[in-house]
């Protein structure tokens, strides 16, 4: 379970970028934020991360409060960021390996390295192929891989359809299906509406680090969720019907 | 999870193109520039040799009964090149090849490079110029993007996205980068010993084996303080290109210009006289007085009475008993004035030059070439102790010698079985152990920790602060 109590991030003492955040995401959830540039969406997984402290307000993952006990907390935390980079010179296995050694992992068969990079979909010849010759896709792919191999309650995910082609798109949202199956808490930042309309449970939307709305599955089906975006974000009212 | 990020940040620069430009550098130019310097050495070695032959100071004699003009030369201080030179060539080229040893003071020899060779515009290639101005550039292109380059790509990111304290990620940045540098330099510099042995070198002596240690470990540490520096640009900075750019001015500065400024500076700071002009301040004195020995002399001439039959004649015995106090007074002036001539020169150099290595402080790299230069016994103490014993040999030829001659003998009665003397060998050259080198250098190792430790806190303390 992750959650946000009154979490407000002010930088410079005068640019209010997050407003006193409050929200939860079960486990075996997707919560999606959504937010135009500059919304507060990644301030808002960087103070999950502890990448920046919070100006106020905390955050839990698991009950355990971030900004106090931030290596506990990341023992329960996965991230996958936009443009996933990873260490160019290595390959997708080495990269693999490492980062589920940090995640914590004590020891790692290449048979469950391969088996992961299976799993999101990286065809075998670039299990040992340098990441530097891979997609964005690709790359996106094993970032994954690298979440699962964490297998952490909670997973991050700061936009990480952007830039991805409709097929890679597609089965990114498989593997979050997947993940959330697992029972995994998933937090994803976008500003893709469709497919935050096809994958989330819940949506926030943030308007200058404000949580404006929030909508339940209910609700997403329901209401003209570009109407309502457009909206909140920039402040368009929905042409009324010419009789 | 300490030793597994050494390690990945090891293959990561293993990996990269930056280590082959590192091993290329190390392999080629350690052996290559030992092996050069060393055949160099050994011919300084055979001129030197041949210079002590020439000067023959062993069988030279003199009568101090016989005018003796003050330049000349009655003997020399040879100057003999130190083996460590093969490491650190320091002031060997433009120390006086001897020391003259004349009544008018010590003269200056030709340095080696009086002839102004070419390659000299060049300046000189040795392991000491490999460390202090290849390798620092290197630590910087090692550690440039340490941080920069991480938080630039998003690979920082995932990595903290993980249980990992900052600061272990920033030793193992450190250490790992460090390591794969060390080995590579290490190995390359033990190949160049290596090859030093098989041409000759001895480097198993008691004085010289202990001083290759020294001098390998401060160059460890320089490198360590590049290292440092390099590192704490990268916290300072978001994007990689610009933390190269500021890199390398921080290394233009630090290692080529800095230095440099420093001995500028304190030519304004505190302005000395040029040797020259001391030199010919002391002729000027010289001439001054004995023109007025002469005038002194034919005053006394003109003041004997003449006699019976109105001649004026002077014995040698009368005149001789006559200018002695004058002589004397002369003598004593001339000694007084030169004295403090030389006193206020020696002190005029020596503050500027002290402004001068104090300022040139500043940077890493002037601490490393004093450091470097102490131990390979080629640099300031081994000068000052090249010219103190240049000054005690004249002050024992002016006991045995100079203080004996007669210039204005009216007559000269010359007996060869007793009046010729052996000219005084010159003295050993002296020179210190390596605990007196130690000593005398404490404070340019305490500046490398001090820059090393210092830089390492500042880049720390950014990290904790950092926004990644």
């Amino acid at each position: 379970m992750l959650e946000t109590r009154d979490l407000t991030k002010v930088y410079n003492e005068s640019v209010l970028a997050v407003n006193e955040l409050n929200m939860k995401v079960e486990d075996g959830e997707i919560y999606v934020v959504l937010g135009a540039n500059g919304a507060g969406k990644s301030t808002t997984i960087s103070m999950l991360l502890n990448f920046i402290e919070p100006t106020s307000g905390t955050a839990l993952v698991d009950d355990i409060e971030i900004p106090k006990f931030p290596l506990e907390a990341k023992k329960h935390l996965a991230y996958v960021s936009e443009n996933v980079e990873l260490y160019r010179n290595f390959t997708a296995r080495q990269n693999l390996s490492f980062f589920a050694k940090l995640g914590g992992r004590k020891k790692v068969s290449n048979a469950e390295l391969d088996a992961t990079l299976g799993r999101v979909g990286l065809p075998e010849e670039a299990f040992t192929r340098r990441v530097k010759t891979f997609s964005k896709g690709m790359r996106q792919r094993l970032g994954i891989a690298i979440a699962i191999m964490k297998n952490a309650q909670a997973v991050l995910l700061d936009e990480p359809t952007s830039g991805l082609d409709p097929k890679g798109g597609a089965d990114f949202l498989n593997l979050l299906r997947e993940l959330k199956e697992e029972g995994k808490a998933i937090f994803m930042s976008t500003h893709d509406i469709f497919r935050a309309k096809e994958i989330a449970d819940r949506i926030g939307i943030l308007v200058q680090g404000n949580l404006e709305r929030e909508l339940t599955r209910e609700e997403i089906q329901a209401e003209d969720l570009e109407a309502l975006y457009l909206h909140y974000v920039a402040g368009y009212e929905p042409a009324e019907d010419e009789e | 999870m300490f030793l597994m990020l050494i390690q990945k940040e090891m293959m990561h620069h293993i990996l990269s193109v930056r280590f082959v430009a590192l091993l290329l550098m190390c392999v080629l130019l350690i052996p290559l520039t030992l092996s050069i310097n060393y055949q160099s050495y050994r011919q300084d070695l055979v001129d030197y040799h041949e210079a002590v032959k020439l000067a023959n100071i062993e069988e030279k004699t003199m009568n101090p009964k016989m005018p003796l003009e003050p330049e000349i030369e009655v003997s020399k201080l040879i100057f003999k090149p130190a083996p460590l030179s093969v490491f650190a060539k320091g002031l060997e080229d433009s120390l006086p090849s001897y020391l003259g040893m004349t009544r008018n003071g010590i003269t200056q020899g030709p340095p080696p490079t009086f002839s102004a060779p070419l390659s000299q515009l060049l300046g000189h290639l040795d392991f000491l110029f490999v460390v202090g101005t290849v390798f620092s550039l290197l630590a910087l292109l090692f550690t440039f993007d340490a941080v920069a380059g991480e938080r630039e790509t998003g690979t920082i990111r995932l990595t903290l996205s993980n249980a990992v304290p900052r600061d272990l990620f920033l030793w193992s940045k450190l250490i790992g980068s460090y390591l794969v540098f060390v080995v590579s330099f290490l190995v390359s510099f033990l190949l160049g010993l290596l090859l030093l042995v098989w041409q000759g070198f001895p480097l198993g002596e008691s004085d010289i084996f202990p001083r290759v240690l020294g001098l390998t470990s401060i160059s460890l540490l320089y490198i360590a303080v590049f290292f440092v520096i390099g590192t704490a640009i990268s916290t300072y900075l978001d994007s990689a290109k610009t933390a190269l750019i500021v890199a390398f001015t921080v290394w233009v500065f630090a290692v080529l210009i800095t230095p440099r400024l420093g001995f500028l500076a304190a030519k304004v700071i505190a302005p000395a006289r040029t040797a020259q002009s001391v030199y010919m301040e002391k002729k000027a004195l010289r001439d001054d007085l004995k023109a007025d020995l002469e005038k002194q002399k034919m005053k006394l001439i003109r003041e004997i009475p003449p006699d019976d039959q109105g001649r004026i004649i002077v014995t040698g015995e009368k005149m001789n008993e006559l200018m002695k106090p004058v002589e004397e007074e002369h003598r004593l002036k001339f000694q007084d004035h030169v004295n403090r001539l030389d006193q206020d020169y020696k002190r005029e150099t020596k503050r500027q030059e002290q402004a001068g290595e104090m300022l040139s402080r500043i940077t890493p790299t002037s601490s490393l070439i004093y450091l470097a230069t102490s131990l390979t016994q080629t640099g300031k103490i081994q000068r000052s102790n090249y010219l103190q014993t240049g000054d005690r040999y004249y002050d024992m030829l002016y006991t045995d010698l100079f203080s004996k001659i007669d210039d204005y003998a009216a007559r000269r009665v010359y007996n060869p079985a007793t009046d010729i003397v052996k000219i005084t060998q010159p003295p050993p050259l002296e020179t210190d152990t390596l605990a007196e080198t130690l000593r005398r250098s404490v404070v340019d190792v305490l500046l490398l920790c001090f820059f090393a430790v210092v830089l390492t806190t500042v880049s720390f303390l950014k990290f904790f602060r950092l926004d990644i």
